[in-house]
């Protein structure tokens, strides 16, 4: 039981890091497309394990099958969002932002 | 049976036989499905709820045959090849390590100081059988860190990739092989026509 609680600390708390690298990437990125990488994508391993550690966390038990559904469901629709962002956005018109073009390239 | 139009009065508007038990088979597996979902996220298991959730599931599989049968007829999905249900064990876990690891790199660049991002466009085209087979290779591709799907059009993708890692394994062809391999069995070469952009007027 004791080793169980530890390991789904562990877990979860490396989810959350990468949930904070996904924040943090949303400030510091510099344009649309590259947000919706650090929203969409930290986001996807930062939920699956801080869903994992809930699962260790609850042993073998409905829930936790529960829980792999959730991990399940984000695996599908979170791709499908961020899919839809930004297929919406270069289907408007807006220019990603390249290095070469140096910073004044932010414009939409 | 020569005549197509006879074989559709005999099989009930279904191409051929083959199709029409293809498509009986494909329902009762989504009644398996809905049902076992049911129980799952039920967790009562007397007589009486059980009752109502394989009414429901029937239910659901009723009200939706007339539809999947349009789309089955109109998308000819009798005669598209089948996704090997055993190849997901080893895909599932595999994109979950691949997306570990670009995870830490993305991670890696983003809490750098001086943040070394490099923001390219890769516009590749495949030979993949299936239209599923598409959506899955977009879907792996958005959810594995550092890369995003922008259009998917026929069989031509147009990926934004964060930093040169990234789309490493999608222009040598890794990710992309591993979707054909859930149809295929030989490993064959799926990615063409790679480009790499990086400049705002060849869009």
């Amino acid at each position: 039981m004791h080793w169980q609680f530890i390991l789904a600390n562990i877990v979860v708390t490396a989810g959350a890091f990468f949930l904070l690298v996904g924040g943090i990437g949303l400030v510091r990125l510099p344009d649309f497309y590259s947000r919706a990488h650090a929203t969409g994508k930290s986001d996807t391993l930062g939920v699956i394990l801080v869903t994992l550690g809930l699962v260790i966390h609850e042993g073998l038990t409905l829930n936790s099958a529960k829980l792999v559904l959730i991990m399940a469901f984000v695996g599908l629709t979170n791709p499908t969002a961020t899919h839809a962002l930004t297929r919406a956005a270069i289907r408007f018109g807006l220019k990603p932002w390249f290095r070469k073009d140096g910073p004044e390239g932010k414009e939409g | 049976m020569d005549n197509p139009e006879t074989c559709r009065a005999e099989t009930g508007g279904f191409p051929s036989p083959k199709a029409r038990r293809l498509f009986l088979r494909n329902n009762i597996v989504l009644f398996a499905l809905l049902f076992g979902l049911w129980l799952l996220m039920s967790g009562h298991y007397d007589f009486f709820h059980v009752f109502i959730g394989f009414l429901c599931s029937i239910l659901v599989v009723v009200l939706n045959a007339r539809l999947a049968k349009y789309f089955f007829i109109r998308d000819n999905l009798c005669d598209c090849t089948p996704l090997r249900v055993g190849r997901l064990f080893f895909y599932i876990p595999w994109l979950i390590y691949q997306i570990g690891i670009a995870s830490l790199q993305v991670a890696g660049v983003v809490l750098r100081r001086r943040m070394p991002v490099n923001p390219s466009l890769v516009r590749f085209r495949t030979k993949l059988p299936t239209r599923a087979a598409r959506v899955i290779l977009a879907n792996s591709i958005t959810l594995t860190p550092g890369t995003i799907t922008l259009l998917l059009e026929g069989d031509e993708y147009l990926v934004h990739s964060l930093i040169d890692a990234s789309h490493s394994g999608i222009v040598d062809g890794t990710l992309p092989g591993e979707v054909a391999k859930l149809y295929h069995r030989k490993p064959r070469e799926v990615v063409f026509d790679v480009e790499v952009l990086r400049k705002k007027k060849t869009i």
